[in-house]
């Protein structure tokens, strides 16, 4: 156990220094000076000079780099060049927003996914399954703002039900988080009726009906927990698309999130703000990874002897 | 065969919880709705493309969002009048006492929300701060404003003095940024927000990054704009940078007013098809679009090869078919009723004949004919990634294919198109400028002095007459004699075309009928916010 928390940390470290090594070389190679995104295009040569200098940004290279690993291992992640205000609590900030809606979007995917997957694989090459085969195909293919978008106009400006925008109340979460849970439940769930479909037809299910335990109890809990491992793993790396992929849905429905914050920092070449919100996406990625890990071990007890 | 009643009793209950949901949430709805609904009528919402990047009027740098709010905040020495000329604000009066001093008398009586008058001191502090600096705290953008001053001192409890290293008779006309007490220039950017720095109609109340709230001013001394309170209580600027969502934001009654931030055609049809429940109003902008040449470029040393590209295009088509005719047609750099408009008689007319005539006599040659493969030239015109300049880049290399040239267009990302203009790797472009109230600016875009990195000749274009013209309006006093400068020097520019200028975008608003008394400016600027009502 203590084995495996130590491989834990040690993949963390060596993935957070990898992400920022490379993330701070390729922040360098962007076009475009931060002085011009922060003073203006046409700001003075001798101010931008000095903006540069003032920021460290005028120094050697690796002298840039120890600094702003010195400065990451003691918890500093700069400042927002625009406006001087630190970045760690900007990022926790957003990272909430982002989680709020990244949790509610995966219930939606878990459960929409669950439907799709056991309704498709015990219907499986009925009228039924074809339906939800068209259905998945739509949110699989069809681009999140144009799945944003018709939400948006069906149930908040036609229907009037849901808010437009913002983050407010518990409400303003239902588009959002449907539209990015569905397209992602699409995905899993076709794997998951594949899977499930082999895991019935598996000896020990048919061992289990002559056995006379209940349907419910063969679906729901033999075939089921074995037909989950592969879209354990699925849903672990959705985890990370979630939180780092959702800059479009955030853009559509203006939710204040870590992708929106992303792209703010792209834009006005926000070396701090960038490689901050990228060091927490990817301990989010490597956190995500190590709960599969668990889950598998979770589901099928036999890889925790592996 | 397996019987799955209860996956069926599942999805049954499943629907019926949908079902139940679907009818519950518009009451859930009205439950929150009230609160919201007894604030409504103080309330004005206003959507806005993008956050302001700052109103501390230290760091105000050049979006647009910010320069609008600056004013309402915090009043400057000087504002503007409708057709661009300065106006004194919290100045009484400003003289040039010689080419290279200006005083700045101070009007009393104007007072910051904390309840203290602006004094000289606070003047000269918020001057100083701008102009060079403050040690610990980074510089401000809006220096390059006062390259020229040199000191700037109190003379008399009333009286500042900014003395220049060169005259600069521009200057008057950027003595623009809001003024600060003089305590709270030890503060950090943006740092402002509830101590009651404010001087303007209006208090910073929430600066986040979905929305900002600005509260009316109960301390607000009166002048200027209309020289009364605001009357509404609240204006809440919600950050809506989806153009679908904008315009869902504004149908549906989330926002009551958008300013220049909706496409074209749906302010069409606006117009049109709404007009029962929004309001369109329309004014020709001081935002010019332009073709721009690269000097460096040997194509376009040759004046008649500009000439001939300015008589291919067709502006009026495509303001019609792309900008759906939201734009004037544009023969120089200031719009009619610009305090510097020149009114270029020699503007090009479209004419595909001449143009031809114009590029055989440049030595370009169409071989096969204008509809053959051979181009007679070919080049590229970069555009930064926006659809609309990329579809007006479209349009005119469509245009320009019609006489024989072949052009290639480049679309960049904003900061990597300006890296390649300030680098001169760019042989034509397509651009706005915007706002700029003094003549001053054809010196900043035209001068050969003004090349990459000291100013915005971008094309390295030259003419000493033009450099001589500009250079003696720089330092001339008279506003007539400059105005008299400044037409000499367009008319050189309506010749030489180191520019075609396209058109002057017309501005728009879009209000719902809730909203009386917003009045839109040329600028774009907020300043009838003062004077707006909701019902």
């Amino acid at each position: 156990m203590s084995r495996g928390i130590l491989a834990f940390l040690a993949r963390l470290v060596f993935v957070s220094f990898a992400v920022v090594t490379v993330v701070f070389l390729l922040q360098r190679l962007l076009p475009g000076s931060p002085a011009d995104a922060v003073l203006g295009a046409d700001a003075l040569w001798s101010d931008k000079q000095r903006w540069l200098a003032a920021h460290g940004l005028d120094r050697p290279l690796h002298h840039q780099y120890s600094s702003y690993v010195q400065a990451l291992v003691q918890g500093d992640f700069g400042v927002r060049w625009i406006d001087g205000r630190p970045v760690a609590p900007l990022i926790a900030q957003r990272f909430l927003e982002t989680v709020r809606l990244a949790v509610c979007a995966l219930m939606v995917s878990i459960s929409c996914a669950l439907f799709f997957g056991v309704v498709g694989a015990l219907r499986a090459g009925t009228r039924s399954d074809r339906l939800l085969a068209v259905v998945s195909l739509f949110f699989i293919s069809a681009p999140t703002f144009i799945t944003g978008t018709i939400m948006l106009w069906i149930f908040s400006v036609w229907l009037d039900w849901l808010p437009l925008t913002g983050s407010q109340g518990w409400n303003s979460l239902i588009l959002p988080a449907f539209v990015l849970g569905i397209t992602l439940a699409a995905i899993t769930g076709r794997m998951l009726r594949s899977s499930l479909i082999e895991t019935l037809s598996q000896d020990y299910i048919r061992t289990a009906y002559s056995k006379g335990v209940s349907r419910l109890r063969v679906v729901g809990v033999h075939a089921l927990r074995n037909a989950l491992l592969p879209t354990t793993t699925l849903l672990g790396l959705q985890i990370g698309s979630l939180l780092s992929g959702a800059i479009i849905t955030e853009q559509v429905f203006t939710w204040p999130g870590l992708g929106s914050l992303m792209m703010e920092a792209v834009s006005q070449r926000d070396y701090n703000l960038l490689s901050g919100c990228v060091v927490v996406l990817s301990v989010v990625q490597v956190c995500a990874a190590a709960l599969v890990d668990v889950l598998h071990r979770q589901i099928d007890p036999r890889m925790a002897r592996t | 065969m397996f019987h799955f009643s209860w996956l069926r009793a599942f999805v049954g209950r499943l629907c019926l919880s949908f079902l139940l949901a679907v009818l519950l949430l518009p009451h859930f709805r009205a439950l929150a709705a009230p609160s919201i609904q007894a604030s409504l009528a103080e309330t004005l919402r206003v959507g806005f493309e993008t956050r302001p990047r700052s109103v501390d009027p230290r760091f105000v740098a050049t979006d647009a969002n910010s320069q609008y709010l600056e004013p309402l905040l915090h009043l400057p020495l000087v504002g503007f009048s409708e057709s661009g000329e300065p106006q004194e604000i919290v100045a009484e009066k400003i003289q040039f006492t010689d080419p290279l001093t200006v005083v700045v008398k101070i009007r009393d009586g104007i007072r910051f929300a904390q309840g203290r008058s602006i004094d000289v001191d606070d003047v000269v502090a918020t001057y100083k701060f701008v102009c060079f600096g403050a040690l610990g705290l980074p510089p401000s953008p809006r220096r390059g404003a006062f390259e020229r001053v040199k000191n700037i001192e109190k003379v008399s409890p009333s009286e500042m003095r900014l003395v220049l290293s060169e005259p600069d008779a521009s200057l008057i006309s950027n003595l623009t940024v809001g003024i600060l007490p003089k305590e709270a220039l030890s503060r950090k950017p943006d740092d402002l927000v509830g101590l009651g720095f404010e001087s303007g109609p209006f208090l910073l109340k929430k600066a986040a990054d979905d929305e900002w709230i600005i509260q009316r001013n109960g301390k607000y001394t009166g002048a200027p704009f209309g020289g009364m309170l605001p009357r509404v209580e609240n204006v809440v600027f919600k950050i809506l940078t989806d153009n679908n969502t904008r315009y869902a934001a504004l149908l549906k009654g989330e926002i009551d007013l958008l300013q220049n931030s909706v496409d074209s055609d749906k302010v069409v049809e606006f117009q049109n098809r709404r007009a029962g429940e929004f309001e369109v109003q329309l004014k020709t902008s001081d935002s010019t679009a332009f073709l721009a040449f690269n000097f460096r470029h040997k194509l376009f040393q040759d004046v008649r090869v500009r000439r001939a590209i300015a008589l291919a295009m067709n502006r009026a088509e495509i303001l019609k078919f792309t900008l759906q005719g939201l734009g004037q047609e544009a023969n120089s750099m200031f719009p009619p009723g610009h305090a510097f408009h020149f009114e270029n008689k020699n503007s090009a007319e479209h004419n595909l004949r001449e143009a031809e005539l114009l590029l055989d006599l440049a030595g370009l040659k169409d071989s096969d004919g204008s509809a053959g493969p051979q181009p007679r030239a070919t080049f590229n015109i970069k555009v930064p990634l926006n659809r609309e300049r990329i579809a007006v880049a479209k349009a005119i290399a469509g245009q320009l294919k019609k006489v024989g040239l072949k052009v290639k267009v480049e679309v960049l990302e904003f900061n990597t198109f300006m890296k390649h203009l300030n680098n001169g790797n760019v042989q034509a472009w397509i651009a706005p400028w915007t706002g700029y109230k003094d003549g001053d600016h054809l010196h900043f875009v035209f001068h050969s002095k003004r090349t990459p990195p000291s100013g915005a000749n971008r094309g390295f274009y030259s003419n000493a007459m033009l450099d001589e013209l500009l250079d003696k309006a720089k330092s001339e006093a008279s506003l007539e004699q400059r105005r008299r400068l400044y037409q000499e020097a367009q008319a050189i520019v309506s010749q030489e075309l180191p520019y075609i200028f396209l058109w002057h975008r017309v501005g728009h608003v879009v209000h719902s009928r809730r909203v009386s008394g917003f009045r839109i400016f040329a600028d774009g600027r907020y300043t009838s916010l003062t004077q707006v009502q909701v019902r």
